[in-house]
């Protein structure tokens, strides 16, 4: 409850602070329209040459994409420049007031920039979808829809604790930067649905490092893919990483040093 | 001729010190060229093997070569030389006795000299270990490293046209993003121009990107020397040559415009 | 019954990778690093009452921050005990936060790019404060720190001072009854320097609350402080008051003099002790309370160009009281 409360409070700062910040909207906007297009062409390209890819029709596939750049959308607004900036924070010392308030740490930490002007991502995310739709060949009821953003919002947890964890590295290696990079380029694994990965591959990106999963896993729900109890163990996993992510952290803040 | 090369030995030194930010960059290609493995291998088997022209083995060569060149041709100076304009550092290099663009270009080339270097080693013997190889006969060495350095000149003059923008307005750097964006799909970054349908291929093949990536990697790929090969080689230097002009032009206008109100 | 806060044989050691120099050194490190480690506070014991204004006096790298920051939770120690209001800092439970502050002069909590205010409703949040008792407390602090004017600024274009003063307010709302403070004063001009010691003395007397000073402005410290700590390489070398501190060495002042004429070296010498002289240039050290009298006899009786007292430094002092701790 007071977790909600102080998010809220977070995020009605950072919207004054739009107001006061003419923002970038519109170059976001071009910015993230020119790489979506790049790979929407890429996708067009595949279903020239083929009509299926690991099992997946082109509607399918871009559906894929649409939830993989809504999980980014989301981490952009949210959190991601914060766990960009964490490095550079920790080692300006700048933890400490964070630390001393009687509140959830991370919270306070890594929402503390929302970024609202990164909204605009969201408008070509929808177009994206919306040309998904197009291109399926059967309708998805709303509530499989529905279902399938759900399972978005879960993805953007496992991210955040795997952001988290990478993050919390931090406290002992002071110049992380390069793991930090490296997640960032790593998440564009979910770009594509994960039975592209095979064997042993496909394994470790579902079940041990759930990269995978990120887009994939809210599409296989919206279009009722067959796949057992995969949504269960997803719960299940995304739950494992944002406990280990908070333990971690406690114990990784022990080591804390601050700056003089 | 000596301070130039004073210039190289600097941008070395830097290079040096950006350790980080090389290791960043492998992890980001093979991050790259891992997801390229896995979805061209896709779409290989759902064709029964074979994706346009391409085998599963040529289009993995083809991505490997693609990835050599970037890491040849990708550069900061960009950002750089918009930087420099855009906090009027350009000021200082006006008064010294160099050519700023040469000094940009240089700096930049022997930091990026030590990545080419390894990223052409470690792809160089991936692709002779796993791929058996490409052929190399004698004609593709010289023609090979031409092409590499006409990519390096359209690339470049794209980016400094740009970058150069810095002196007009004050996003260059957003613009540059922008760049990559096209120079991803259009340049034969993501997947080779020939997979695309016959009669968009013909269009973008008169652009200056696919002479960025594709072509260079189709001559060194090439098994024979065809007209249209050569007929490349003509629009790539073309291209060089008519956006080294354009660059000539705007950075006088540039310098022009940075002495009557500054940035 | 333990004291309000208590610290027995705190120690923090940090270690610092070492880095070697060049690219094979570079190569090295990846592999294998060497360390070293640095102990910052060794083993330091005190007690503070309640109500009480104690200042933590120490040169640079002395281990003062690092103490206030293992009292207020940042810091894990490496070893020791510490009770603050019967809770253990590092544990950071929420009951303890909402009664303790932290302000450090060299850093800001607030939002930047935000007027005042929202820093306030922010903590308002974060603090769990009931609107009535917010709006109460708002409104004593604006008026004792005469912050009115400013509430409605960004924060970003707030002076130094005016940005300290709201750093104070921002700490403060939720009435916390212990307060740290980092170097307050630091890089202040002499009246913002002002304003805020009277108001830090004011909040102590009326609130009652516990406050602990880190400063190397011995002014600060003769200003606020009942009591002083000097820690000097991570060790607590001197704990007493003010009044003994300053009795026991820092008694005296210095007097710098530019003189238009020539002047024997006896003819100064009368007046106090003379540590430079070179002709038209002298320097003098008086005792504390002899400062006014002998500087009036100056003026009287010498052909003064310039005139300027000084304090005894922080250094100084230290250096002297360390000196002697160690031939003990």
């Amino acid at each position: 409850m007071k977790t909600l409360k102080i998010f809220l409070k977070l995020c009605e700062l950072n919207l004054k602070k739009l107001l006061i910040y003419r923002a970038s909207f519109f170059i976001s906007l071009a910015l993230m329209g020119m790489w979506v297009m790049a790979y929407v062409i890429l996708i067009e390209v595949i279903f020239y040459h083929t009509s299926t890819l690991a099992g997946w029709n082109k509607g399918s596939v871009l559906l894929v994409m649409s939830f993989y750049y809504f999980v980014q959308n989301l981490s952009d607004i949210f959190f991601k420049e914060n766990f960009e900036q964490f490095g550079d924070n920790l080692r300006r010392g700048e933890l400490d007031f964070n630390i001393v308030k009687p509140a959830p740490l991370r919270l306070l930490t890594f929402f503390r920039e929302i970024r609202f002007d990164h909204a605009a991502g969201l408008l070509i995310t929808s177009g994206l979808f919306t040309y998904a739709f197009k291109n399926l060949p059967a309708p998805i009821s709303v509530n499989h829809l529905l279902l399938g953003f759900i399972f978005a919002l879960v993805s953007v947890v496992l991210y955040f604790s795997m952001l988290s964890i990478i993050s919390t590295i931090t406290f002992w290696i002071q110049k992380n930067d390069t793991f930090s990079a490296l997640i960032f380029n790593v998440t564009q694994l979910s770009r594509y649905p994960r039975q592209i990965y095979r064997q042993i591959v496909g394994k470790i990106l579902t079940f041990a490092l759930p990269l995978a999963l990120l887009g994939s896993l809210p599409a296989e729900v919206a279009v009722q893919f067959e796949n057992g109890s995969l949504p269960i163990i997803f719960i299940g996993i995304t739950i494992g990483f944002y406990f280990l992510g908070r333990i971690f952290w406690e114990y990784g803040l022990t080591k804390y040093t601050s700056a003089n | 001729m000596n301070k130039y090369l004073s210039i190289l030995r600097l941008g070395w030194l830097d290079a040096m010190e950006f350790r980080t930010e090389f290791f960043v960059s492998i992890a980001g290609w093979s991050i790259r060229l891992f997801i390229a493995v896995f979805l061209w291998l896709a779409v290989a088997s759902a064709r029964g093997g074979t994706i346009g022209s391409y085998s599963f083995n040529s289009i993995l060569v083809y991505f490997f070569i693609v990835q050599t060149i970037s890491s040849f041709i990708f550069s900061r100076v960009g950002f750089e030389m918009a930087y420099d304009i855009y906090r009027g550092d350009f000021a200082n290099y006006m008064l010294k006795p160099l050519n700023y663009i040469a000094f940009r270009l240089i700096y930049e080339m022997s930091k990026n000299a030590l990545r080419t270097t390894i990223s052409a080693a470690i792809f160089g013997v991936i692709l002779f270990a796993a791929f058996g190889g490409i052929s190399l006969p004698l004609w593709k060495i010289p023609l090979g490293l031409l092409a590499m350095l006409g990519a390096y000149g359209v690339n470049s003059c794209l980016i400094i046209i740009i970058a150069l923008s810095a002196f007009w307005i004050t996003n260059a750097t957003r613009l540059t993003f922008i760049y990559f964006g096209i120079l991803t799909t259009f340049s034969g970054m993501l997947f080779p121009i020939d997979l695309f349908p016959p009669k968009y291929a013909a269009i973008f093949e008169w652009l200056p990107f696919p002479y960025i990536f594709y072509f260079p990697a189709k001559i060194i790929q090439a098994s024979a020397l065809t007209p249209e090969l050569l007929r490349g080689f003509i629009f790539q230097w073309g291209y060089t040559l008519v956006l080294g002009l354009i660059v000539t032009l705007i950075y006088y206008r540039g310098i022009k415009r940075f002495e009557a109100i500054g940035r | 019954m333990p004291s309000f806060i208590s610290v027995s044989h705190l120690k923090k050691v940090f270690k610092q990778d070492k880095r070697q120099a060049g690219l094979i050194g570079a190569v090295k490190s990846l592999f294998h690093r060497e360390s070293v480690e640095k102990a910052a506070v060794k083993g330091i014991s005190f007690d503070i009452e309640e109500g009480e204004f104690v200042g933590f006096v120490g040169p640079n790298g002395a281990g003062k921050t690092t103490t206030l920051k293992m009292l207020s939770g940042i810091l894990h120690p490496t070893s020791g005990e510490v009770s603050v209001m019967g809770f253990t800092p590092w544990k950071r439970q929420s009951e303890f936060q909402k009664q303790f502050s932290l302000v450090m002069g060299q850093k800001n909590q607030m939002w930047f790019d935000l007027p005042v205010e929202e820093s306030f409703e922010f903590n308002r949040a974060v603090y769990e404060i009931p609107k009535d008792i917010f709006e109460k407390q708002k409104n004593i602090l604006v008026e004792l720190l005469d912050i009115g004017s400013l509430l409605n600024t960004q924060v970003r274009k707030l002076s130094l001072g005016e940005r300290m003063k709201c750093e104070l307010a921002t700490a403060l709302l939720h009435k916390p009854r212990v307060l740290f403070l980092d170097e307050p004063t630091i890089g202040l001009d002499v009246i913002s320097q002002k304003n805020i010691r009277d108001f830090l003395s004011e909040y102590n007397r009326t609130e009652k609350a516990t406050i602990i000073l880190t400063s190397h402005y011995m002014e600060d410290i003769r200003r606020l402080c009942e009591r002083v700590m000097i820690i000097h390489h991570g060790e607590l070398i001197y704990n007493g008051s003010y009044q003994q501190l300053r009795e026991k060495y820092a008694d005296t002042k210095t007097i710098e003099l530019v003189l238009s004429e020539r002047v024997t070296q006896d003819s100064l010498s009368k007046l106090g002790t003379v540590s430079d002289f070179r002709g038209t240039m002298a320097r003098l050290t008086v005792p504390r309370e002899r400062v006014t009298e002998v500087t009036t006899e100056l003026l009287k009786n010498f052909p003064v160009d310039d005139i300027s007292i000084h304090e005894e430094s922080m250094e100084e002092i230290v250096s002297e009281i360390f000196q002697e701790a160690t031939t003990k």
